[in-house]
């Protein structure tokens, strides 16, 4: 098993933190926003400037799960002085709010160039036990529901179907003038998913949300594990 | 439970005897209807066991299945439910191979019913005893002749199975077959499932010889990943057609991802069904259409639809409804337009739908030569015929005016061509679906030259189109896993 994995298990926990998350997804050869762990302000402004503004700042803490509901999440900070302030906004909301709670820092990370909005996912069904999911994100996915599912493992042809199969498929090929999704890129995404469940049967749940489609390629923004 | 013997289904579905616990003297009951329909197979030794009467429906009856002596096979028991659990310890003591629990009142009842349901099921587990039911209407085997529906004649011999988790379900679905003309293999009221589950009854079906074409009726799995398991082995040789209802249970997961609140029951069925091979259908008629067509027609190579009609009104619903199903309207070769423009008078649109302009009588009879050079068509995959191919005797007589011998000659020109379109359907694999003349199988005539051609009947357009849309899918998934 991931080693990532191995210690949080250890620990006696079944949702991972978004770093431990984001590990467990880039060990899986998925391309995820680099995200870093800062343990104090000075720390998150040196990721900063390292990264490349603008950036994103969130609370860091295995004890709290809706982090934007407890100011715990900072967006489009453009220097060094925002990433201070927002340092010490977080920890002062997040120490009001959830005082119990553990806090490792904040990470940091990037800010992705915005693509089309994809959503891909996985759960247990207690029927049919693993099951994969694909979904344009956003609106679409929030409201229209528009989502396809296959169960783990996939094929390339089952992953080739389940993106052809959302509704909304047309809207990867481009509208607006944004540029189409690179559906191989996709594909990949989804192959690769199920590859990592079917090797770590612990997995209970898994969020890439949202995953950025580019022109060329795709890129997880943010991921969600949680273990039986 | 898995692992279910070949001798176990053996017993169940060809037994040399059979005891009827609960046999009945009173016309219209289970106990009497199931006892008078086993004595349909006279080579079959048949027992009822009443408790009160010593004969039922004129034949020795026995206090006790453990009065019989002979070995019993299967036992249908049709008792009350509070006598259930006895009656399965008796028959456990005799040395019973096999069951079928017709008797209601168990899990569907809530929880003591669901509690009575175990007691027996475990009772049988621990007597080595394999059962259909309880809350089952009956089990059948044409080949065997052994039904436990309380049928009655002579059952026609077919490769059809039907699995069904609502015994009325079961019942309409045959009743719609066998009216189709489609004789039936194997035939299970799967009831309550406390032992057998729809699961154990596909594995058994997937090695069956006599079993071509599964049917299932189903409201819920027990275990839907070795169905799925199951079904991706079975439909690359025998197709599974079924109709899934009851999508709610949604709320009833507890997850903590955004991906496991998204996924209702439902849509994870339709998942399994489709990465599988599994034709699922809307309802029972859709069930019985596709098993029709399974049966009798090759599949489709492709969607692209051809439409031949007698007029303009007929062709464009058909049109219209194959669009609405993601069915293509193929553009004709120019072959095809010149070969159509010497049948045809010079009003016909030349396009796909066919439309041949309100035609006259003597027009009528180049219908088989238009439906030819269409099946010739390299851009056609399937063809919707909405023009009558065979005369109305009213037609020949009146507007032709022929006489009898006239007709006959005219009836036995029309069952040649008839049987050289069935040539051509299987050459070309290319469906052709009768729209327009169903109504004629209320004459015997017509009815015997259709049945002979083995066509595809729809009533109406979105009918026919729903059909060639799942053969058209089941086709492409078949080419698919074959790596075309």
């Amino acid at each position: 098993m991931n080693s990532t994995l191995q210690d949080v298990k250890k620990q006696g926990r079944v949702l991972l933190t978004e770093i431990e998350a984001k590990q467990v997804i880039k060990d899986a050869g998925i391309k995820i926003v680099e995200t870093r762990l800062a343990k104090s302000q000075k720390e998150a402004v040196d990721i900063s400037v390292e990264t490349g503004f603008p950036v994103v700042l969130k609370i860091a803490s295995p004890d709290i799960t809706h982090k934007t509901d407890a100011g715990g999440v900072k967006v489009g900070l453009k220097n060094a002085a925002e990433v201070k302030k927002a340092y010490a906004e977080i920890m002062a909301s997040v120490r009001r709010k959830y005082p119990e709670a553990k806090i490792d820092g904040v990470s940091v990370q990037s800010m992705a160039r915005p693509g089309i909005e994809i959503i891909i996912g996985m759960f247990k069904d207690a029927q049919f036990g693993p099951v994969i999911m694909f979904g344009l994100g956003g609106i679409f996915v929030e409201v229209l529901k528009d989502v396809s599912f296959r169960l783990i493992p996939i094929l390339k042809r089952d992953a080739d179907e389940m993106i052809k199969e959302i509704k909304g498929y047309s809207l990867l090929n481009g509208y607006r003038g944004q540029a189409p999704a690179h559906i191989p890129s996709l594909v990949d995404v989804l192959l690769k998913v199920s590859a990592l469940v079917e090797k770590t049967p612990d997995i209970k749940e898994i969020d890439l949300n949202p995953v950025f489609a580019y022109k060329d390629s795709a890129l997880a923004v943010d991921a969600r594990i949680v273990l039986e | 439970m898995n692992n279910v013997t070949k001798d176990s289904w053996r017993h169940l579905f060809s037994p040399a005897t059979v005891a009827v616990i609960g046999a009945s003297n009173t016309a219209g009951s289970w106990g009497n209807n199931a006892l008078r329909g086993l004595l349909n197979n006279k080579e079959r030794r048949v027992y009822p066991v009443n408790p009160n009467s010593p004969e039922v429906v004129g034949i020795k009856a026995y206090r006790s299945i453990m009065d019989i002596p002979d070995a019993i096979d299967l036992a249908v028991i049709v008792v009350a439910e509070r006598i259930v659990p006895g009656v399965m310890r008796q028959c456990v003591a005799k040395g019973v191979k096999s069951a079928i629990i017709i008797t209601s009142g168990f899990g569907e009842m809530g929880d003591e019913g669901r509690k009575l349901e175990r007691e027996v099921a475990d009772i049988a587990r621990q007597g080595g005893i394999r059962f259909i039911g309880p809350n089952s209407m009956g089990h059948a085997d044409t080949r065997s002749q052994l039904s436990t529906f309380g049928q009655f004649g002579e059952m026609p011999k077919g490769e059809v199975a039907v699995l069904a988790q609502s015994g009325s379900t079961c019942l309409k679905i045959v009743r719609s077959l066998t009216e189709s003309g489609i004789a039936l293999g194997k035939y299970v009221s799967t009831g309550n499932e406390a032992d057998l589950i729809t699961e154990d009854y596909l594995e058994y079906l997937a090695d069956d010889d006599d079993t071509k074409i599964i049917a299932l009726y189903v409201e819920g799995l027990r275990d839907g990943r070795r169905f799925f398991n199951l079904a991706k082995k079975i439909t690359p040789r025998k197709p599974i057609v079924v109709v899934k209802v009851g999508g709610t249970e949604e709320s009833a997961r507890a997850v903590m991802s955004h991906t496991g609140a998204l996924a209702g029951a439902d849509a994870v069925y339709t998942a399994a069904f489709k990465q599988s091979g599994v034709i699922r259908v809307e309802d029972d008629d859709e069930l019985c259409d596709v098993v029709y067509a399974l049966l009798n027609s090759p599949l489709p190579r492709g969607n692209r639809a051809g439409i031949l009609s007698i007029g303009g009104g007929p062709g464009a619903l058909a049109a219209e409804a194959c669009e609405k199903e993601g069915l293509a309207i193929g553009k004709l070769e120019e072959s095809t337009i010149t070969k159509l423009d010497g049948l045809l008078s010079s009003r016909w649109p030349r396009r796909n739908p066919v439309d041949m302009a309100g035609p006259s009588a003597a027009e009528i009879s180049v219908v088989s030569s238009l439906l030819f050079a269409m099946m010739e068509d390299k851009n056609l995959d399937f063809i919707l015929l909405l023009a009558p191919l065979i005369m109305d005797k009213s037609l020949l007589a009146g507007r032709l005016g022929l006489g009898p011998e006239a007709i006959k000659a005219y009836r036995e020109k029309e069952a040649k061509n008839i049987a050289l379109i069935r040539e051509k359907v299987e050459a070309y694999e290319k469906p052709v679906v009768m729209m327009w003349q169903w109504r004629g199988f209320s004459d015997p005539e017509i009815t015997g030259l259709f049945r002979q051609g083995r066509f595809i009947v729809c009533s109406n357009a979105r009918r026919a189109a729903r059909v060639l849309r799942y053969l058209v899918w089941y086709r492409h998934y078949l080419d698919v896993i074959a790596g075309k």
